[in-house]
Order: structure tokens, then sequence, then C-alpha cells
């Protein structure tokens, strides 16, 4: 099988994919059918380019057992990329103060536990031979990613002030290197149905033959992803954040400054 | 400090090491960095005539690898670091308009220790020969197989010493700044360098203590026998390199943000135009200091660490370059159109300007990894670093010198001898790191004493060692105009550049308290709002809501600040734990599992008891139950001290089985990670006990007392639950 061959051809749509599209498609229906404008239609058609891309394409089916790295892009993408939209585009003025302290405790442990929770060794390798689990997975880090970045972006009563989201993004993105640096560096595997995927496999073949990327390689390179890259993205919510600060008029008046 | 007219009776001398004010500090920094300075310039000019010519046997090999050692050291933590924090010490309080720092003691303790740092570095050269192994220790040359004189066991306290100093300051800064500032100072609208100094002390704080672990792993390495960084042992050399460098990256910006904030203050005073882009520069730098941390592995292209995790740095380290290089255009759009006055302070200003950008260029090309690999451990790096921290921040440190001279001395630096320090200075530094690109280029490796006759080699180390002459003149040049100045300079006044940052709202020299009255600020230059009425800043520039007023607690941020200090200590310390200790095989194995889960999961209840214990205690003292209070704190401390002899039991158990520290690698990890945790939980009981005395007696602050305690003694338990699960349950 030749790369062009594969992207063509390995679109898979399994139930648990197919059942998160739907329910992307009507919720996202709706909240266009009640306030439709161009911003709102270009960020939700993104989020379900994004749902697809990770859920249904050539990427997923890589991520299904053969390319641990792709694996790895499917969680940023499913927990800080998507979420991160959504949360754009569902931004209300529904909030209340009295919850802020507690959804920012919780917007953190989520974030940051599904992030942690599908890098156990036995749950990572569920994840991709259960189908169940798997549906439970992606459903688990859009939900963290969700709470996740609401109190940096959701309702503006209940949104941190921008010094309080930095040192919000910044510890997550801490507890993200941490993670990638443990998995880039650890001599085990951590996600063992990766490394025992069935030789016979065409999509195997590709990977170890013609792209030539190992087991213990692919593991580094999937760390090295949970490190630069998802740390990029937190760091540039962090600039969006002192650019926020900067260019604030007013503010709650009794945080201000 | 609160005696002020009897400190004035005071001899000169116990005037000055008994002083508290943050002025009188920031000079003993000066000072003090000035003679280090002279003392590193004498080992660089050592190691100049020792390589002017080929074959030379001035110096034997070995007296060479400690005068090199002993420069990079010396520049780095005895001259750059310190210098930046000496400025920083005498003008953040004076452009927030505070009285001092937030802590003055602590201010003081820090001096003392660099001081002390310094001294303790050099002894080594009495005590059987000064470190040899290099600025950055690389083991296993740094080992005691290798280095068997005490050098690098100085080395390591020395650095130890300065590195706890260091970290006191950085909290110190950053409360200053945090809850010091004079009303209408808002956080947008503080100086440049005012805000640099501020994220540079995070990075200050959150790096230090990676090398202080990392350190501390050597000292046990060499002193107890463990074999962390020896890898003929089944430790691992690599490792200390990747501990080293995730504090020396950062280290590199530690010493080129504050230089950033001194060339923002000088350019706009003297190109009379507001710095352009402000909020560029201030959010970048937030972006780098982020950035920092994550691109360490980029000194580290050619130890194999394989192309993915190569490919992943170079472009981090690209990356940063970005926000980095957008600051040159900042600076230069600032100039862009102004009325420019050369004084000496400007020349180095724009020198800078060229030097930095040489300098980041050679660094943009180390992060394509082929060519890191072609001219590593050559000439070329030694031309690149000194393009950055000599033509970058040692020449904004020579600008800033002669900027704020007249604001510390009251007299004006003569311009005359200025113009032929900056000339001397400028030609000959470019004399002498210019060359040495092409040396690297042709393959001369660094840290050798001496090299063949290659063609071309002698002439250009030749000119080098002649460029080296250059500057040591323009240094003498700088030296003697500090001197003459102090004698007999012209007077300067209260504001001699027209300058419009709320340093320059005072006498020059400041008085004891700094001001009689300050100006009303509402933008970010107040000194340009007073002498324009009719057209201040404020009219023109939104710098965000008015002041609230509001400025939190010293005691809160403090402590809050060093618990983020001691995580990233104890970070590295489970990091290693997590390398060494859990990869345990043999007998290695048999040592973990004999550590008994149960029993210390009993004791682990005992301490996070005592966490609840010091919270009932906090919210009785609030509540204004005294008695209430001191129980909880006597039952917190009893709670305590049943864990420690919890882990006092284990320790005598496993040393009966013959487990030591220096049995296995295993135990070589597990007694320095919970060595040290059992060490905080010490300092915390003796902390509780101090406390229950002062809230006995009702003493005034006890409350704020208890609750810095109480979030300390929370955090030594949130350590312990991570240590319990990652020592005991994980398998």
């Amino acid at each position: 099988m030749s790369t062009a061959e594969f992207l063509l051809e390995a679109w898979q749509w399994t139930v648990p994919a197919v059942v998160v599209i739907a329910a992307g498609v009507v919720l996202l229906g709706v909240q266009i059918a009640k306030k439709r404008s161009g911003r709102n239609v270009s960020l939700a058609a993104g989020i379900l380019v994004l749902l697809v891309v990770s859920t249904v394409s050539p990427l997923a089916v890589l991520a299904s057992g053969f390319l641990f790295t792709a694996h790895m892009i499917q969680h940023l993408l499913l927990l800080l990329i998507i979420p991160l939209l959504l949360v754009i585009l569902l931004r209300g003025s529904r909030g209340s103060r009295r919850w802020q302290r507690f959804s920012i405790i919780l917007g953190w442990g989520a974030g940051v536990g599904a992030m942690w929770l599908w890098h156990e060794p036995n749950l990572c390798s569920l994840s991709v031979t259960s189908p169940a689990m798997q549906a439970t997975q992606i459903a688990t880090l859009l939900a963290g990613g969700y709470l996740f970045w609401r109190p940096v972006w959701g309702a503006r009563e209940t949104q941190l002030q921008p010094g309080g989201a930095v040192a919000y993004l910044t510890s997550a993105c801490l507890a993200c290197t941490l993670l990638g640096i443990y998995i880039a560096f650890v001599p085990l595997t951590v996600c063992p149905v990766f490394a025992s995927a069935s030789t016979a496999n065409p999509v195997f073949q590709l990977v170890s033959d013609r792209w030539a990327i190992s087991a213990a390689a692919d593991q580094q390179l999937g760390g090295l992803m949970m490190w630069v890259p998802a740390c990029s993205i937190y760091l540039g919510a962090i600039l969006a954040q002192v650019g926020r600060w900067y260019g604030s008029e007013v503010m709650h008046p009794s945080r201000a400054n | 400090m609160g005696n002020l007219e009897s400190q004035q009776q005071l001899p000169w001398f116990y005037r000055w090491t008994t002083t508290l004010d943050h002025k009188k500090i920031g000079i003993l920094y000066l000072w003090t960095t000035l003679f280090f300075f002279a003392v590193g310039g004498m080992e660089a000019m050592l190691i100049r005539i020792q390589l002017s010519s080929p074959g030379n046997s001035l110096l034997s090999p070995e007296v060479y690898n400690q005068i090199f050692t002993m420069h990079g050291t010396t520049m780095v933590f005895l001259v750059v670091m310190p210098v930046l924090i000496g400025f920083a010490n005498y003008l953040v309080p004076l452009m927030i308009g505070a009285r001092d720092m937030a802590f003055p003691r602590l201010n003081a303790f820090s001096y003392w220790l660099y001081l002390l740092g310094g001294i303790l570095l050099h002894v080594s050269f009495l005590a059987g020969g000064a470190p040899a192994a290099g600025w950055f220790s690389y083991a296993p040359l740094a080992g005691m197989g290798f280095s068997s004189t005490p050098g690098i066991d100085y080395w390591v306290i020395a650095l130890l010493v300065m590195g706890i100093g260091s970290v006191g300051s950085g909290i110190n800064l950053i409360v200053t700044i945090l809850t010091m500032r004079a009303e209408g100072m808002t956080m947008r609208r503080v100086p440049l360098f005012v805000w640099m100094i501020f994220v540079n002390s995070f990075l200050i704080v959150m790096a230090m203590p990676i090398l202080n672990a990392s350190i501390i792993m050597l000292l046990v390495d060499r002193q107890l026998h463990t074999h962390f960084f020896d890898p003929a042992q089944g430790g691992s050399a690599l490792v200390w390199q990747h501990f080293f460098w995730a504090f020396g990256h950062p280290e590199v910006y530690i010493m080129a943000l504050p230089a950033f904030g001194m060339i923002s203050e000088m350019i706009p005073v003297f190109s009379r135009k507001p710095i352009f882009g402000y909020t560029f520069i201030a959010g970048s730098t937030v972006a780098i200091a982020l950035l920092s941390f994550g691109v360490w592995a980029h000194h580290m292209f050619a130890v194999g660490l394989g192309t993915h995790f190569n490919a992943v740095f170079a472009i981090g380290s690209m990356l940063i370059a970005v926000p980095t290089g957008v600051k040159i255009f900042n600076w230069i759009a600032t100039m862009w159109g102004g009325a420019i006055r050369y004084t000496t302070a400007m020349n180095f200003a724009v020198a800078f300007l060229v030097e930095f950008v040489i300098g980041g260029l050679s660094g943009v090309m180390f992060a394509v990894v082929p060519i890191d690999w072609q001219v590593t451990d050559s000439y070329f790096v030694v031309a690149h670093i000194h393009y950055v921290l000599f033509g970058g921040t040692l020449f904004a440190v020579f600008g800033a010198v002669y900027y704020w001279f007249p604001k510390i001395s009251g007299r004006l630096l003569c311009p005359k001898l200025g113009k032929w320090h900056f000339w001397v200075t400028v030609i000959g530094f470019n004399l002498t790191f210019l060359v040495q690109h092409f040396l690297g280029l042709m393959g001369m490796p660094r840290r050798v004493y001496t090299y063949p006759d290659e063609p071309w080699w002698g002439v250009l180390n030749g000119l080098s060692t002649l460029g080296a002459i250059l500057m040591f003149i323009g240094a003498a040049i700088f030296f003697y105009n500090i001197i003459r100045t102090l004698r007999r300079g012209k007077l300067a006044g209260d504001n001699p550049w027209n300058a419009w940052t709320l340093e320059w709202a005072t006498t020059s020299p400041p008085p004891e308290n700094n001001f009689e009255r300050l100006p009303v600020i509402k933008s970010r230059r107040p000194l340009w709002d007073l002498k324009n009425p009719d057209r201040p800043d404020w009219k023109f520039e939104h710098t965000g809501p008015e002041d609230s007023g509001h400025r939190g607690s010293k005691a809160l941020a403090s402590v809050k600040l060093f618990l983020l200090s001691e995580s990233f200590f104890f970070f590295a310390l489970m990091a290693s734990f997590v390398i060494f200790g859990l990869r345990a095989t043999g007998a290695d194995a048999a040592a973990r599992d004999s550590l008994d889960a149960v029993r210390t999961g009993i004791f682990t209840f005992f301490l996070i008891a005592s966490s609840g214990t010091v919270w009932f205690a906090e919210r009785s003292l609030r509540k204004g139950k005294t008695g209430v209070a001191v129980l909880g704190l006597l039952a917190t401390i009893g709670l305590g001290l049943v864990f420690l002899s919890g882990q006092g039991t284990e320790y005598l158990g496993l040393w009966k089985e013959g487990i030591t520290v220096d049995s296995t690698l295993f135990a070589s990890s597990f007694f320095t990670l919970t060595g040290f945790h059992a060490f905080h939980v010490l300092l915390g009981l003796v902390a509780l006990g101090i406390t229950t005395v002062l809230v006995q007696v009702k003493r005034k602050g006890a409350e704020t007392c208890l609750g810095a305690i109480s979030l300390y003694w929370h955090f030594v338990d949130v350590v312990w639950i991570l240590v319990f699960v990652l020592v005991y349950l994980v398998k």
C-alpha cells in the first residue's frame, strides 16, 4: 500500500465516530439556528471538519493501533483544539459567579486529568481495541477539554481574570510537559497495543517499512507531540490572555488590577 | 532599618555591612560584581595570552582547565547574574515609587550569600585546585573518578549558596513589584525594566531549584559515593546534561531579559520618543520566558538524542528567536525619527543592538542541527556566547552604568573617557570574537590549552589576543572613569537626561527614604506628564483601568512563590527517582519490594491528618480562639513527629538490611527524595513551633504567620502524597 492509496482508502466510519459526528451536527445546527453569523458558521464548520479528521480520517486509522504519534495528535485535537472552538462558539452570558471557584478547579482537574488518564498503559490499549472504550475516550476528552477551556474563554461573568488565566494555563502546560517528557524518555511501553500490531497488516507495513518509524521512535515522537506542540497551544492562549489584559478597558471593580 | 538616626552615626564599615537599605545593598552588589569582573577578566587575559601563539606553554593543561572553568563560572554566576540583580535592587523600588524592597532583611541575606559563594569558589584555589570541568561540570568528568581534588565540591557549594540567595532575590523582587507600587502605578504602567525584572524573577524562582537539585545529586555522588551520573555504575551522564540545561537555558534568558529592560529604558530617553510597542515587548517576554523551559535540548544536539528529538527542539529554538528578534525592531522603531542624543549610554545601547543581532544570528544557526554538529565544541560557539553575553548583556550593563551612575552617585561619568571606553571596547570586542567565528569554522576546538600551527590559526589567534588587550585597556579606562568621577565628577542634578521614570523624580543620590513627594502617576511616563501638563500621555494613550489601590499580602505572595520554587526542586528529585528508581532490577528490585507500603501508608495518614489540624488551628485563630488554635498547632506538631518517627524506623530497617544511600541507584534516589522531604517536614516543625509560641503570646501578625506556615505545611503534605504514590504504589 502506498501513502497515496492509504490516504484515499483509509476512512473508517465506525459506530462511535458516527455517533459523535451526528451529535455534533445536531448540536451545532441548533446553536447556529439560534445565533446565525459568519463567524459561528465557520467555527461550526471547523469543528465538524476536525471531528471528522480526528475520528474518521486516515489519522484515526493510524491512531487505532498503528502509529502512537497519530494517537497523540488525535488527543490534541479532541482535548485541546475542538473544545476550544466549541467554547468560543457556545460562549454565552450564562454563568453564575457562585460556582466560579468550583468550575476553575473542576476545569483544570478535568482537562489535565483526561490527558493523564488515557496514558495509563491498560486504558490506552483498551481505548484502541474496544469500541466502547474508544467512544468513552472521545467523550471524556471532548468533555474534559470543554470544562478546561470554559473558565478561560467561557461566559464573561465567570471568566478568569487574565493573571489567573495565565497561571491556570501555565500550570496545565507544565502538567502536559511532564507527561510528554515521561512518554518521550521512559524505556517502558506506554501504550502496549501499538508495539504489538499485526505485522501482516498493510497499514503496519506502511508505517514500519515505507515510513520507517520503529515502535520506539514512534513513542518518542508521540511524547514530543504531547510536549512541544501541545504546550504551544497553551502558550498561544497565554499570549492571548496577556493581550486581553493590556487591551482591557473595564474589569470587575472588585478584582481590577 | 527602624532606627535611621543611629545608622547614620555608625562608622562606615558597620554602616555598609549592617545596611538594609535597598540602594546600599544594590551598590554593594555593583562593587562586588566590578571586583569579580576584574578577576574574571584577568582569567580571560591569561587564556588569551596562552592562546596567542601555537604550542605556547605558559599555562599547563591542568592550570588552563582551571582558568577557563573559573572564567566561565565567575562571569556567569559572580558577574552577569548579580550585576543585573544589583541594578534591579537599586532601581526597582525607585521606579515603582516604593520606599524599599518588600523584605529588606531577606535582601541583605541574599547579597551576603552571594559574597560568601564568591569567596567559597575562590577558596578552592588554596584548597588543592580550582574546579576544572567547565562551567557546566559535565559528568562523568566532574565525578570523583576524574576530578579528585575538592575543586568541584567548592563549585557545588558555592553555586548552592548563591542559588539560594538568587531564589531569595527573585521572590523579593516579585513581591516588591506586586505589593509595593505607589498609588497609580498599575502593573500595566510599570517601566519596562521593572516588567523584565518581574518576568525574569519568575525564571530565577523556577530555574534555580533545578540547578540546586542537580548539584546536590552531584555532591551526593562525590561525597556519599552514589552513582547518579556515573555511567560505569549504571548512572547516566546524559541525565546530568538534561538537568543542567533544563536550568541552563532559562539561565541564558535570566542573563538577557534584564538587559532588554535596560535597553528599553535608555533608547526612548535618548531618542526623545516613548518606546514603540510597549505591549508587544512586555507580552512577548512572557512567551520567551515560557519557551525558554522547553528548548534546553538544543544544547545537546551532538549527544545523539535521535532525529525526532533534534527536529522538535530545532523548531522550538527557532520559535523562541521570533519574539526576541521582533524586539530589535521595536528598539529600532523607537529610534526611528527620534532626536537621538549619542551619550555614552546611548552608544552602548546602539552597539548592543548590533552585537546582539550578530550573536542572535549565530544562535539561530545552531538551531539548525547539521550546522550545530559541524561547529559544536569549536570556537564558533565561544564567539556566539560572547556576542550574546558580552556584546549583548554586558554592553547593556555598561550603558546602564553610564545612564544610572549619576542617580546612584550624584555625579556624571566623564563623557570623554566614556567615548574612549566605548570605542576601545567595541573595536577590541569585535576583534577578539569575530575572528573566533572563522577559527571555529576552521575546526579549532574549544577548551584545549593549545593548538597546532595550522595555516592562519596563529595569525587569527594573535589578532584575537590583540583584541583582548584592547578590551583590557577599555576596562581600565572604565575603572579609572569611575574612580575619577567619584572624586571630582561633574554634579548631575536630579534628572540629567531629562528622563521620564520615577527614579529621576528624586534627588541624586536619593535620600534614605527615596522620595520626599511623588508625582501623580497616570501613565507610563509620569515625569513627562509633569513637565507637559498640556499634552500628558494619559490623554492619548490608554493604559488600562485606574489603580484600585489593591496590593495583596506580602506574606502570602512570598510563601506562594517559595512553594513554586520548591515544587521545581521536588520535580527534579522526583524525575531522578523515575529515571533511576523505577527501572530497578536485581538487588534494586529486591530493595524496592522490601518497602512496606501499608506501614508507610498509615504514617502518611498521620501527615495528611496534620493538614486538617493546621487548617483547624488557622480557623480557630481567625475566630479569636487562641487557646484552641494553640491546641491545633500542638496536634499538628505531634502528628508531624509521628510521621517523622515512622520514616526514621523505615530508614533504620533498611540500614539493618544493608541498604544505604550508596548501595544501589534505587537506594540513592529513594534516600535523596524522601530525605529531602523529611528535611522539609523538619523545617516545617521548627516553624510551627515558633508560630505556636507567637500565637500563644498573642504577638501581632501571628495570624499572617500562621496563614503562611499552614500553606507551607499543606504543600509538604501534597508533595508527600505524590512521593508516596511514586515510591510505594507505582510498580
